[in-house]
């Protein structure tokens, strides 16, 4: 299944920048996002930040990896990145229309 | 039952008509395709098809010549606001993915053939026949709403975490519980009525008005699930909002 362009950013950076190899960067990233309750295939690079703000440092120190400086790297790195605009709305952006939250 | 059965209906057909006319006005402020199904979902089904039908399968004989005819509106609009609950589904939980259009399309080739073959058979008199072609229809219908609630409570799932880490809003993201909790209400309801079809004549009078009552409560669970997640009140918004320890609203 293909992936978001945030989440390939952020695979390749953290491959780069850790002693981690670039399966186990991509995997510890899926395990991450799977946790936020978010999909590879289309995460933004605004969810892509929380999730590197919230839950990746944890997930690096559980393998051993000190992950501050790397994580923060990568933050800047995701702020510049732009989102592909999807032509499809999410299923949580049409339930707050429904619901009459715009 | 006459009474109690028409201020049933009645009052089934204003839920719908509302919550219904709200979603396709809504449509033309935004996600229109989804907004527009659905809400077209509650008009044809629960303003037109589910009475229709309700009303020429209690009262056949007042009917009389017309009955055929009234079955048959019935059940075209059943199915029109069924392929609207399959296209707000497809729309909404999976717009890019090849099995669903697929899943959509047998969907619809299976309810028009159905339907054309009932046009051709049907005479002005005939009561509501429960062969094979009413089976596989009636299934086609079904699964609208099973597969409205999976992707429902599954997007459910994934919003809770969201929400934990200050990516979802908890309304929106409850709202998700209750539109699965609502559909998953009109499959029970449809299991009840396979229930009641086919053990009818075998069931004593107890268990068919226990089978009536347990419809009516999940009839009444889902209708206010439905109300909240459209028409959301504002004590029900204000539950979600973080309290500090004395119990304001922060």
């Amino acid at each position: 299944m293909s992936v978001s362009p945030a989440f390939e950013f952020a695979a390749e950076q953290l491959d780069a920048a850790s002693s981690l190899s670039r399966l186990e960067s991509r995997g510890t990233i899926r395990i991450a996002i799977k946790q936020a309750g978010l999909e590879a295939h289309n995460i933004t690079a605004f969810q892509m930040r929380r999730v590197f703000e919230m839950i990746i440092p944890k997930e690096l120190e559980a393998r051993g990896v000190e992950g501050t400086e790397i994580c923060k790297r990568i933050l800047v790195g995701l702020d510049h990145l732009e989102d592909t605009k999807s032509k499809d709305p999410s299923p949580d952006a049409v339930f707050r229309h429904l619901g009459g939250d715009f | 039952m006459g009474l109690g059965f028409i201020t049933t209906l009645l009052v089934f057909v204003s839920v719908c008509a509302a919550i219904g006319g709200r979603l396709v006005l809504l449509s033309r402020t935004g996600h229109r395709l989804p907004a527009l199904s659905i809400g077209l979902a509650f008009i044809f089904s629960g303003c037109f098809g589910f009475p229709l039908l309700s009303v020429a399968n209690a009262f056949p004989e007042a009917m009389g010549s017309t009955l055929g005819a009234v079955q048959l509106a019935g059940f075209a609009a059943l199915n029109l606001g069924s392929m609207a609950l399959w296209v707000f589904t497809w729309r909404t939980f999976r717009p890019s993915s090849r099995w669903a259009s697929t899943l959509i399309s047998i969907a619809f080739i299976l309810l028009t053939a159905i339907f054309l073959l009932k046009v051709g058979t049907t005479e002005a008199t005939s009561e509501l026949e429960f062969n094979s072609a009413f089976w596989v229809g009636f299934s086609v219908r079904a699964l609208g709403p099973l597969w409205a609630a999976i992707e429902s409570l599954r997007y459910y799932t994934l919003m809770r975490r969201r929400v934990k880490i200050g990516l979802a809003d908890p309304v929106v993201s409850n709202r998700f519980l209750l539109w699965g909790i609502a559909s998953l209400g009109t499959v029970s309801m449809s299991a009840s009525t396979v229930f009641v079809i086919l053990l009818g004549p075998s069931l004593s009078d107890e268990i068919v008005e226990l089978t009536r009552v347990l419809g009516m409560i999940v009839g009444l669970i889902s209708g206010v699930s439905m109300w909240f997640a459209f028409f959301p009140p504002e004590f029900y918004r204000r539950s979600f909002e973080p309290k500090s320890p004395t119990g304001e609203i922060v």
